[in-house]
């Protein structure tokens, strides 16, 4: 089922949502390459090194769009009809605990979203669909050597590799980090949720079926410097299926070149491994997949300019056959577009192009996609911003021979607090679908390709 | 380093990662089962070389090769009754440089099996044990070129009527005739009797046995009378017998024959009777009747080549040729022409076994009234015979058609006897047959000639059908049931299959130039055959051991309404009768092969013998009712089978409320897989999907396969117990399809979410 309610379940990170409206860091830019932005270590100015902090986030939202996929074709009944639209809010409070002034405990739930039209504040069934959903976002300890070359991190937070492309997902894992000069050493291992589940009994748990990452990564350059580099292999152990287990491993490189306006960074992941019991005979498919991105954001006075390009490499037409060069995507990737690329209120079309295989989606249409934002500050609260974005399939065999995905152009009035507590955008939509995303997504007629457009209010209170 | 730089860099590493892409390994040819393998039956399944179960989708090949091409080969088929023309089998089904179009085509259609039509004379056509090798040879051929198209072949020796040397001819427009003739009050019985006058224009025959072997059985005939074939009635027809005959028509066309009066048409009848007059044991006592399957229970000619074949040693217990009895005599001739065609057809994985007799007669009505005439001289007796055995009703009306059209002797006088060829039969044993037949006699027969084809081909499955008895004719089991009494397992026999026949829609017509009824869709547009094909089936279980069923035959006339109506409503009363087999097939999980594809069809012949019309493609060579029989079903499955459905168009739809009819939704669902290999199932995608079509998986993946029209599915839940399906579904109006794995439309494919 889609619609409201299902679009709504597919919000993964109201964060992350603010994340791509451009009201925090850049998109897929981890604080330090491998785990969600974490508050700062005690900087040492006084405070007290056992203490409390608390911040908060509080976003109220409201979207309207015209239908659900690029298909106007009336379906023979249905009660929802094709527009789709919502209010809701969600509050995302978070806790540290500095246990030391290089120890912390983090805590970061998230209560909502909820759907005005549904939640019901007489409800007295904890359980019940139209409660207040609580998600537990963040749960981990991290702490640092006093020397402050070695570290660690281990916990329940949104995992993410420095491309971002393979790995970002909401799972539990734990990191060792070691650092020398501008250098340093990471070593991540981790378990996805996965499709099995075994039980919540231990006896009945045994690893057989679930499905690892892990990473050997060593970066190069200090956090301010001009360049930085980023390089190792991931890997990804995928057992959750039986018989049917999938190893990958997957060099990769992050190169973040940076001025004081200009900002460069290249994304490159390859994905080599095997897949049991994956081909039309029910033998091992090998496993051979691309992924690379190209990112800038500059800064020239009250103007920003941020543009991608990201590439997936496809699969060729014959799905099962001895290798796949479909690429495993994450679904997060630098794009500021919010229906191509990086809009987790909706369904974003990179992913809804692939096939969800447990953790990943399998992309094998492949995809090209161009993309910039052109933002121009007006005095200290308007920003209003142009986002525009092409896309298109690099194996049109595997999207019943079409090529273009879309085009979309965004006008986005953004509203910003001075002292950067509240943020307010309204947005204006339209994408021009191409065959490709209507031969994946539409629900009637496959190669119906009607505009899609809405608009988009967001309002963001923020406490810290 | 300026930004312009870096630019201009990463899209030159940009380009270098796309340039690896391209230069990856390309795509290799999926690895697929090839699409025939040695198959052998497993309980009550047949399995093939890859471990997975097979059902056939099939149909017979052809119609035509009933009657064999005769020399010279240019002119009309309807002249090979004519015993002194030079035959050949060579080019039936069609000529072996047509092999690769034509069974390409059949597999197009969607079928993965002909029942390969073969004939006894063909193989041994001249004396016992000489062998045509040309005719061999061409087998070989075609065999292999099926299996070059991926179709499995089952070799059938097939028959009707015993043989196309026990025929008789006919005027097949007897109308036409009297008209010309000026004759103005002409009715059916007017008709039916000139039918069988001449001049003549066809023949009602048989086909299968060799003239050798028609000669053995019917020892007093003397085939080589030029009158052999001539209607026996005319043979001393005067004009009391024209009477007679008049009121035997009319009772058989619904009149009382309380007043029969000496008809216009008399005169011209006794004006073309044969100039001279001719015995029974010059000619057959076959007669023309509209539907021909009535001969089995009508002619004593029919029944005694059965009777000497079956049972010769029972029946004719002096009857010998070269020192054997006339039924070993014949049954090895039988057994070793079935030899030579195992030894060629051993060398092709494709053959999927060994069909011994196609149809093989189980009435021995007329033979058996004929005995007790020939042994008490009691006509007397034999009406209260059929009284006992029919009852008031048809026992009267049956003993006037067998008495007045002269099926059974008058007396049992010596010169009747012989010339009847009853001196020697023994009464009893006769009747025995009737309620015995196949246990007592058909079962070792199959015994027999199993045995003898696994001397060649060790592997061989041997493939076997009950007898037509009489509870088959009758449809409710003459005798309360009493007649059934059925055969076992034949001993001897490794693998078999029971692979019967069923013909519930082709509506018998008693008489002689019986019109058709008229039909209309409505009709028939739902009838649910599941529990009667199921029925049929279950002698395979409660008799053979359980073992597979595939049913041989089925199909319906292609020329309801007359070949110009059917043609004008698109053949739409005969799709929709193979609409109803085909979902009661796939109700009950049964295999099956259609009747028939000829691919020298014609308007006016039909399939070149005695009239019938079921070819699956028309004269020129297009299809017919192919939405009925062109339909996805699976043709392997990695698991047993346990159920399926398709819903074409001519489905009888239940609507449900605001929810599209699923046209095209087709099914299947079997358990845990036990082969390694993929599930195929064949989609003809240009007929019931030409937008395309969604697949849903229960578990593991699928591929299609546009150019063989298979759809490929792997599944991969290994849990035992586990069932696993496969559904598609074409794009509907108004149709919302979610959570589908897959969409494919010719080449091109998507994966769903």
């Amino acid at each position: 089922m889609r619609g409201v309610d299902a679009m709504f379940q597919r919000i993964s990170s109201v964060a992350l949502a603010l994340a791509l409206l451009g009201l925090s860091p850049a998109t897929a830019t981890a604080a330090d390459g491998w785990s969600e932005a974490s508050p700062a270590p005690d900087d040492g100015s006084g405070a007290p090194p056992r203490r409390v902090t608390l911040d908060a986030d509080l976003l109220t939202l409201g979207l309207l769009f015209n239908d659900d996929d690029f298909d106007r074709t009336k379906p023979a009944y249905n009660r929802e009809r094709q527009h789709v639209g919502a209010v809701g809010t969600l509050l995302r409070p978070g806790i540290t605990f500095h246990v030391l002034p290089t120890l912390r405990i983090r805590y970061q739930a998230e209560v909502g979203l909820n759907v005005w039209s549904r939640n019901n504040a007489d409800q007295l069934d904890p359980t019940a669909d139209d409660i207040f959903l609580l998600l537990h976002r963040q749960v981990y300890a991290e702490g640092d050597a006093p020397c402050g070359k070695v570290g660690f991190k281990a916990g329940f937070d949104r995992w993410t590799d420095p491309t971002s492309l393979m790995m970002a997902h909401w799972t539990g894992a734990a990191r060792f980090r070691a650092g020398w000069g501008t250098g340093g050493l990471q070593l991540t291992a981790g378990l996805l949720p996965d499709a099995t589940y075994e039980g919540w009994d231990i006896v009945e748990n045994n690893f057989t079926h679930d499905t690892f990452f892990g990473s050997v990564g060593l970066s190069a350059g200090a956090p301010d410097a001009p360049v930085r580099f980023d390089g190792g292999a991931q890997v990804l152990a995928d057992g959750a299926e039986a018989m049917r287990s999938l190893v990958l491993v997957a060099p990769y490189a992050h190169l973040d070149l940076s001025t004081d306006k200009v900002r460069i960074q290249l994304d490159l992941i390859g994905q080599l491994g095997s897949h049991t019991d994956a081909t039309g005979d029910g033998t091992r498919q090998r496993q051979l997949a691309l992924a690379a991105q190209l990112h800038g954001d500059e800064h020239f006075g009250p103007v920003t300019l941020n543009w991608n390009v990201l590439m997936l490499s496809p699969d060729d037409a014959e799905e099962g056959n001895g290798v796949n060069h479909g690429f495993r995507y994450s679904g997060l990737s630098r794009s500021r577009t919010l229906w191509l690329s990086e809009n987790e209120l909706f369904d974003t079309w990179d992913e809804a192009i692939g096939t969800r295989e447990n953790s990943h989606f399998l992309t094998r249409m492949g995809l090209l996609q161009v993309d910039a934002r052109f933002a121009y500050r007006i005095g200290q609260v308007f920003e209003p911003a142009v986002i525009v974005g092409a896309a298109g399939a690099l194996a049109p065999a595997n999207a019943l021979g079409k090529r273009t995905i879309g085009v979309e152009a965004d006008l986005d009035l953004g509203f910003h607090h001075p002292e950067g507590v509240l943020d307010l955008h309204a947005i204006a939509s339209v994408l021009v679908p191409g065959g490709a995303a209507a031969a994946a997504v539409n629900r009637v007629d496959r190669d119906a390709t009607d505009v899609q457009f809405g608009g988009m209010v967001l309002l963001d209170v923020r406490f810290r | 380093m300026s930004p312009n730089r870096i630019e201009v860099r990463t899209a030159l590493a940009l380009a270098a990662l796309l340039a690896v892409i391209g230069c990856s390994p390309g795509a290799d040819l999926l690895p697929t089962p090839d699409p025939t393998s040695e198959v052998r039956t497993e309980l009550t399944y047949l399995v093939d070389g890859y471990g997975r179960y097979v059902q056939i989708h099939g149909v017979n090949l052809g119609g035509s090769t009933k009657t064999p091409f005769t020399a010279p080969f240019d002119e009309e088929p309807e002249q090979v009754y004519f015993d002194d023309l030079e035959f050949s089998y060579v080019g039936r089904p069609f000529p072996i440089d047509e092999a690769d179009h034509w069974f390409g085509v059949i597999n197009d259609l969607g079928f993965n099996a002909v029942r390969f039509i073969l004939n006894w004379e063909a193989i041994e056509p001249d004396e016992r044990g000489v062998y045509n090798t040309e005719y061999l040879d061409y087998v070989d051929e075609m065999v292999a070129a099926a299996e070059r198209s991926g179709i499995y072949v089952l070799m059938d020796m097939h028959q009707d009527m015993f043989s196309r040397h026990v025929y008789t001819r006919m005027n097949e427009k007897p109308y036409e005739t009297l008209a010309d003739a000026g004759v103005t009050d002409v009715d059916i019985v007017a008709a039916s009797v000139v039918t069988m006058v001449p001049p003549f224009t066809d023949t009602m025959r048989g086909d299968g046995a060799p003239r050798w072997a028609v000669q053995a059985a019917l020892p007093h005939k003397q085939m080589d009378s030029p009158h052999y074939g001539d209607p026996h009635l005319m043979g001393q027809l005067d004009l009391e017998m024209v009477l007679a005959l008049v009121e035997i028509i009319e009772l058989l066309t619904g009149g009382d024959g309380s007043e029969i009066e000496v008809p216009e048409w008399a005169a011209y009848v006794l004006q073309n009777l044969p100039s001279e007059s001719y015995g029974m044991d010059e000619t057959t006592n076959m007669l023309p009747w509209s539907t021909w399957g009535i001969n089995l229970g009508t002619s004593v000619d029919q029944e005694m080549c059965w009777a000497a074949f079956m049972a010769g040693r029972d029946v004719f217990p002096t009857r010998e040729i070269e020192g054997q009895n006339v039924q070993d005599y014949l049954q090895e001739g039988y057994a070793g022409a079935w030899q030579q065609v195992a030894m060629r057809a051993r060398e092709h994985e494709n053959v999927i076994g060994y069909d011994l007799m196609n149809e093989p007669n189980g009435i021995y009505l007329a033979l058996t009234l004929a005995a007790v005439v020939a042994q008490t001289g009691l006509m007397d007796g034999v009406e209260q015979l059929l009284l006992d055995l029919l009852g008031p009703e048809l026992g009267p009306t049956f003993f006037t058609v067998f008495a007045g059209l002269n099926l059974i002797p008058p007396d049992n006088e010596p010169e009747t006897l012989a010339a009847w060829g009853l001196d020697d039969v023994d009464l009893l044993a006769v009747a025995g047959m009737n309620v015995g037949h196949d246990a007592n006699y058909l079962e070792p027969f199959y015994s027999r000639i199993g045995q003898a084809i696994q001397e060649v081909d060790a592997g061989a499955v041997i493939w076997i059908e009950s007898s037509s008895g009489l509870e088959v004719v009758s449809g409710s089991g003459v005798g309360g049931g009493v007649m059934e009494f059925n055969m076992v397992h034949p001993a001897g026999i490794d693998q078999l299959v029971y692979a019967p026949h069923w013909y519930p829609d082709i509506y018998p017509m008693v008489g002689l130039v019986q019109e058709p009824r008229e039909f209309d869709v409505e009709e028939i547009r739902y009838r649910d055959y599941s529990d009667k094909l199921a029925d049929v089936a279950s002698r395979a279980q409660y008799s053979l051991g359980n073992v597979p069923v595939v049913f041989g035959e089925f199909g319906t006339y292609y020329n309801f309404n007359g070949i110009e109506d059917s043609i004008e409503q698109d053949y739409a009363v005969s799709a929709h009768v193979l609409d109803n087999y085909y979902e009661g097939f796939e109700e009950t999980g049964l295999s099956r092969m259609q009747w028939v594809f000829t691919t020298d069809n014609s308007y006016e012949e039909g399939d070149w013998w005695n009239g019938e019309d079921f070819s699956v493609i028309d004269p020129a060579g297009e299809a017919r009712g192919e939405l009925a029989f062109s339909r996805p079903h699976a043709r392997a499955l990695s698991g047993k089978p346990v159920r399926s459905h398709f819903y074409g168009p001519l489905h009888y739809f239940d609507p449900d409320k605001e929810t599209p009819d699923p046209v095209g939704e087709f099914y299947v669902e079997y358990e845990s897989r036990e082969s390694g290999w993929a599930s195929e199932i064949f989609v003809p995608e240009a007929l019931h999907y030409p937008d395309g079509f969604y697949v849903w998986v229960s578990d593991g993946r699928a591929h299609y396969d546009p150019e063989r029209h298979i759809l490929f599915h792997v599944p991969t839940e290994d849990t035992p117990g586990v069932n696993h399906w496969v559904r598609l579904l074409p794009p509907l109006e108004g149709q919302v399809n979610e959570d589908w794995d897959y969409f494919f439309r010719g080449e091109e494919m998507v994966n769903g979410r």
